[in-house]
């Protein structure tokens, strides 16, 4: 049992660069995102610890955590929920990607420390008008109810930016252009 | 016929000179305060915000977000740590990386930072909304010993193109070790930009490593002496340099990018966003700036109790007057307005002196504000923000003079042509 957390860690290692923002340090109810718009195309990632999304950071023992660990999939791969961009620069959803540990089998019995497990999530969306997105919504906080706060980062043609969002405030302005 | 109830207030205001003129100078004062406040926070993230554009990510040592920022931009506080040349030549040929300017810092002129980089610089710093650097006059440093100047250094010590200058060790006014022997020439004058630029003198790397050529650790090794004209015999490719500001291809890959170089073995490195960062420290700054504006805040509030006081002690001494206008007809709604009108008089008479007190010393300091700290301060009289504040104080003003108003109404209805003096 002691194994699998480790494995899932070094493997989010390997595939963490692909959708994470910058903050590395794991904290429990501390979530990450980033959002680069380049062109048209607009990158929202998340990484957030196992822990703040489920409440557990190792292999699913019971079904209830096995349940939990499928609900947050579903609810990561829903991308409307999770972020909600401005309807004036008509963005369209290009693709998803779900990476959560535990999800897979055949990782099982790998590494042999306990660690932390993270999770990411990345969305591509293509957007019309990308001078139009002035601010973006997080439905992070509905969905899960652990995550405190998210630390956010844009790097967008207006400038680079950085805002913290908690439940109360879970609409991020983004940086404007001077 | 009715005289109109503003003709006695102002009279009233009149008669009683130097306590209203204190009155007025309080409030202008807290005004001026208050605003001032507000001001200096709006112009100082403005010009820190303008400091720097186009640059995607700016790498140093390992150390703090804000304090690579501060040393490597705004020229702010010194590098723990520097970074081996090798390091970032291997940076500049990252597929991601379309161009990156080295910056080497540690030595001075005259109280004026010397910025070590290569001709990159005057091609990808931008400021503001993407200006590029402009030349007032000359052109970009080629030889060794070649130095170029901002607009700052050039006007404070007279510098034209073929100016002989000779840098310091250290960051110093009076740094006491010169680079006496290796002087540079000024071949080129930087156009104002508002930002720390114009403060900078800007040599090749070679320069720098030619000047430390026969120091070590810090101070001139006794006895070696390497005259000018012999460097060139020197291998002069940099060893180290402080911080470098990067370009990407893609902005996509910013945030890799970043990931890539902090998480990378070998030599500790630190990749920040600029933009980023400064929101950091403004989160940091932000509770300092509301503190500051709670307390002006409650000087204008002290600002107006003083208006309030002085209408309530001068009220034993006005009832005489105020019963004799109660003889003449006013009625004691009458009086009520008049006290009313006197203190809004006086707080929007404050406003206005305070705003254009706060003109005034804008534009005083504005220069040495530039000069010393960067922060560009715009000389103006209001704008939108900074109306609801005035009319905020306004507003105070009317609420708190209910109180010698109503007195004085009460006083206008018990007191008869009896008050003894």
């Amino acid at each position: 049992m002691k194994s699998q957390p480790v494995f899932g860690g070094l493997c989010l290692l390997t595939v963490s660069f692909m959708a994470t923002a910058a903050g590395g340090a794991h904290e429990h109810g501390v979530a990450h995102l980033s959002l680069v718009q380049d062109g048209r195309t607009v990158t929202v990632g998340f990484e957030s610890p196992l822990d703040s999304l489920v409440g557990f950071e190792h292999a699913p023992r019971t079904d209830t955590q096995k349940q939990a660990l499928q609900q947050a999939r579903g609810a990561l791969e829903n991308a409307a929920a999770v972020v909600s961009l401005p309807a004036a620069a008509e963005c369209v959803l290009g693709s998803v990607t779900v990476e959560l540990p535990f999800g897979d089998a055949a990782h099982a019995g790998h590494g042999d420390h306990d660690t932390h497990a993270d999770a990411d999530a990345e969305y591509v969306f293509e957007c019309a008008q990308p001078a139009a997105l002035s601010s973006v919504t997080v439905g992070l906080f509905k969905a899960f109810p652990r995550l405190q706060r998210i630390d956010a980062e844009a790097a967008t043609a207006a400038g680079q930016g950085k805002a913290v969002l908690r439940p109360a405030q879970a609409t991020w302005s983004l940086p404007v252009a001077r | 016929m009715r005289l109109p109830l503003w003709h006695l207030t102002l009279a009233s205001v009149r008669n009683r000179g130097l306590a209203t003129v204190l009155t007025l100078v309080a409030i202008a004062l807290s005004v001026t305060l208050l605003l001032g406040v507000e001001r200096l926070r709006n112009d100082a993230r403005s010009s820190f915000a303008n400091t720097l554009s186009g640059t995607d990510l700016i790498v140093g040592a390992r150390s703090g977000a804000v304090q690579l920022l501060l040393y490597s931009v705004f020229h702010i506080g010194d590098a723990t740590h520097d970074v081996s040349w090798s390091r970032i030549d291997a940076l500049r040929t990252h597929k991601d990386v379309a161009w990156l300017v080295p910056l080497s810092l540690g030595d001075s002129h005259r109280g004026f930072r010397v910025v070590g980089t290569t001709a990159d610089f005057f091609a990808h710093v931008q400021t503001g909304n993407r200006q590029p650097l402009r030349f007032a006059a000359g052109r970009a440093f080629e030889g060794v010993f070649d130095a170029v100047v901002g607009a700052d250094v050039a006007a404070r010590l007279g510098y034209a193109p073929g100016a002989k200058i000779v840098l310091s060790h250290g960051a110093g006014e009076f740094a006491a070790a010169e680079h006496a022997d290796k002087p540079f020439t000024v071949t080129g004058v930087l156009a104002r930009t508002g930002t720390p630029v114009d403060r900078s003198v800007l040599v090749g790397l070679a320069a720098i490593e030619a000047i430390h050529l026969d120091w070590q650790g810090g101070s001139r090794i006794p006895g070696v002496e390497i005259p000018a004209q012999f460097v060139g015999k020197f291998d002069l490719s940099p060893n180290r340099v402080t911080a470098a500001l990067v370009g990407l291809e893609r902005r996509a890959t910013v945030f890799r990018v970043q990931r890539e170089i902090n998480t990378s073995d070998g030599e500790p490195l630190l990749a920040i966003l600029p933009g980023v960062t400064l929101d950091e420290l403004w989160r940091v700054v932000g509770v300092v700036e509301r503190v500051l504006l709670a307390v002006s805040a409650f000087v204008v509030a002290v600002g107006l109790a003083g208006l309030v006081a002085t209408l309530v002690s001068s009220l034993s001494a006005r009832r005489r007057e105020l019963a004799i206008l109660r003889a003449l007809g006013a009625g004691p709604g009458d009086v009520f307005v008049l006290l009313m009108t006197e203190s809004v008089l006086l707080a929007v008479a404050g406003c206005v002196l305070g705003v254009v007190g706060l003109w005034a010393l804008s534009a005083g300091i504005a220069p040495w504000l530039m000069a010393e700290h960067g922060v560009q301060l715009v000389p103006r009289f209001v704008d939108q923000s900074e109306l609801v504040w005035l009319a905020g104080v306004v507003a105070a003003a009317l609420l708190a003079s209910v109180i010698p108003a109503w007195r004085a109404y009460r006083y206008s209805l018990a007191d008869g042509m009896t008050v003894r003096m």
